[in-house]
């Protein structure tokens, strides 16, 4: 079954981003692929953006995100802040960025809006 | 044999009570979808049953009335074809409500002729199969209807249920059964008809602790036809000082909490036919009853079950009565109680939701589902404290928890049997046990809130996925 709503789906595809839906373990995931990380910033130009959507999905949260391949901030070569754990997804290590919002509205809120949070944490990542 | 129900949500019949009924004593129609809840076996009795729900209403275009008058309406058939399309897209059925301002509860036999011709032309725009479902109202509140199976296949619809403010119920012969000797001072209080009412309901009970178990041991003296319970736990030693009808070898034998409930209401012995789910209430093994109740009662004491629950009301019309207690205790020596509330809330369409009432944290449900769904996850979280809403056990009294089944009890039989008076219900109430009083806050549906205030899920009953969830 698939875990992202209709409504996710019609917004991945037109704004043109590559998806797939895995799951793992009993936990649903989705994967953007090859997305374009901040320029400069890591020593990686793209990676894999992991959300996992958790049960009773939309109506609470996803919590955190990961990456693939795992990232270092380019200017001292470590990992960003609370971001040096891995996650076992799909038979994959992934870099698990652990950060967390209390603010979900259920309704309104979606994959769009992690998608918000991953790119602001990219962008402001340290 | 199939039994056939339908559901109007209260905003849909206050919506077709305006358009029928516009002061001007001539015949009016109007188109209704409705979702289809499908349920194979009826838990209780085994056989299949069909549910609708109220989806969308949609006025016929008074440029297409043709001619009505006090006995007759003609339209054309253009907006018919349109609601046909409607329904298919969304699959979902197409009902046609009119009224017979004259007072006649019934179908005519102009009536039968015009359904036999759109049950027809339903076949042949949306296939063979197409159901369409014909409704008669009257002014005084009276509704009948029936579902046409095929053109020349119709079947009376068993059960017709009004949620708004009140809980109306419409089926042959209401009112005239007799009423068995156990609830003669019952129905002394309270009229013969609120018996048979109570005999006809499937009501879920979700949660069988302190408030459930309590609203089990109560409801069942009041003599509901079905009961179902709903809840995973085994009975604690610590929990036997609230639960109804526990018993210390309960304990010992490891019993689930629905085992102690179904023994209560068995040897009670006054006629409910009682299923037990020892399971969540998120399990897929509770989907088929879940959606099989009238009316469900929240008794659970956790965030990701309430979430489920407050689903319920707005997709399959089932309102939830959901009841809570919360005990407010100082953080330093020696303690004492600073706050002691007790909840009842009613949440239906028209009403507004838990999440809006903010008595759900949506973090919270969703760290709770993880602990019972994916435990080794849980705990490596845990260990980080990335995990919210874990504490120590809640303070609860068994004359408290009792207290507030009571309140949800009174809310049930008023919204069904009208004991307060035309502005007795009451959405949501919290009894302040402390200071003796009893306030009502009033909610706010919050705009973007997909449960309570958009409407596009009303109604929608069954779905690819069950509530809109994973």
């Amino acid at each position: 079954m698939t875990a992202l709503t209709e409504r996710d789906k019609a917004y991945l595809c037109e704004r043109g981003y590559e998806f797939e839906e895995n799951a793992s373990d009993g936990q649903h995931g989705v994967t953007i692929k090859g997305r374009l990380l901040p320029t400069d910033h890591f020593d990686a130009v793209s990676a894999d953006i992991l959300i996992v959507l958790p049960p009773l999905y939309p109506m609470v949260p996803p919590d955190m995100f990961y990456l693939l391949p795992w990232v270092r901030l380019k200017r001292n070569n470590a990992f960003p802040r609370a971001a040096d754990q891995p996650f076992q997804f799909a038979n994959q290590k992934w870099q698990r960025w652990s950060r967390h919002s209390q603010d979900w509205r259920p309704g309104m809120d979606g994959i769009w809006t992690m998608l918000k949070r991953v790119e602001h944490a990219l962008e402001i990542a340290a | 044999m199939t039994m056939y129900s339908l559901t109007f949500l209260g905003p849909h019949h206050f919506e077709v009570q305006n358009l029928l009924f516009p002061g001007d004593g001539v015949e009016h129609a109007a188109y209704i979808l409705f979702g289809n809840a499908d349920i194979p076996a009826d838990p209780w009795t085994g056989e299949p049953h069909q549910k609708y729900v109220s989806h969308e209403v949609i006025p016929i275009p008074t440029d297409e009335i043709v001619s009505h008058g006090v006995g007759h309406i003609t339209w054309k058939m253009d907006s018919f074809v349109r609601a046909l399309k409607s329904a298919r897209e969304k699959d979902m059925t197409l009902g046609v409500i009119h009224c017979h301002p004259e007072g006649y509860l019934g179908f005519s036999e102009q009536d039968n002729r015009n359904e036999t011709d759109w049950s027809q032309l339903a076949h042949n725009r949306n296939g063979t199969g197409t159901r369409i479902i014909s409704l008669v109202a009257t002014s005084d509140g009276g509704i009948v209807g029936r579902v046409w199976e095929s053109p020349v296949q119709k079947k009376n619809i068993d059960l017709i249920r009004v949620f708004g403010e009140r809980f109306r119920m419409h089926y042959g012969d209401r009112g005239v059964d007799k009423v068995a000797e156990a609830f003669d001072r019952q129905a002394l209080a309270f009229g013969a008809a609120l018996n048979q009412d109570l005999s006809m309901l499937r009501i879920g009970i979700i949660g069988l602790g302190g408030t459930g178990s309590a609203l089990n041991m109560l409801i069942g003296r009041l003599g509901p036809g079905f009961l179902a319970l709903f809840d995973a736990d085994t009975i604690e030693e610590s929990n036997r000082n609230r639960v109804h009808g526990s018993k210390p070898e309960d304990v010992t034998l490891g019993l689930h909490k629905v085992d102690i409930a179904e023994r209560v209401i068995r040897e009670m012995s006054l006629g409910t036919q009682v299923k037990k789910y020892p399971y969540w209430v998120d399990d897929r093994r509770c989907h088929v009853a879940l959606k099989s109740c009238d009316i469900i009662f929240g008794c659970t004491d956790d965030n990701d079950g309430r979430i489920v629950i407050n689903q319920v009301p707005f997709h399959y019309g089932i309102p939830l009565i959901d009841v809570g207690l919360a005990i407010e205790l100082t953080k330093t020596k020696p303690t004492r109680m600073l706050a002691c509330d007790g909840r009842v809330t009613v949440v239906s369409p028209g009403e507004v939701c838990l999440i809006c009432r903010e008595i759900i944290n949506v973090n919270i449900a969703r760290d709770e589902s993880m602990k019972r769904q994916l435990p080794e996850q849980y705990q490596k979280l845990k260990e980080e404290a990335y995990v919210t809403g874990e504490g120590n056990p809640a303070p609860a009294v068994a004359f408290f928890t009792t207290e507030v089944a009571t309140m949800a009890l009174q809310e049930l039989v008023h919204r069904l049997q009208g004991f307060r008076g035309d502005e007795g219900s009451v959405s949501h109430v919290v009894r302040k046990f402390h200071l003796r009083t009893d306030r009502r806050p009033k909610g706010v549906s919050k705009d973007w809130c997909s449960v309570c205030a958009q409407t596009h899920s009303w109604g929608r009953a069954d779905d690819t996925r069950f509530l809109g969830l994973i």
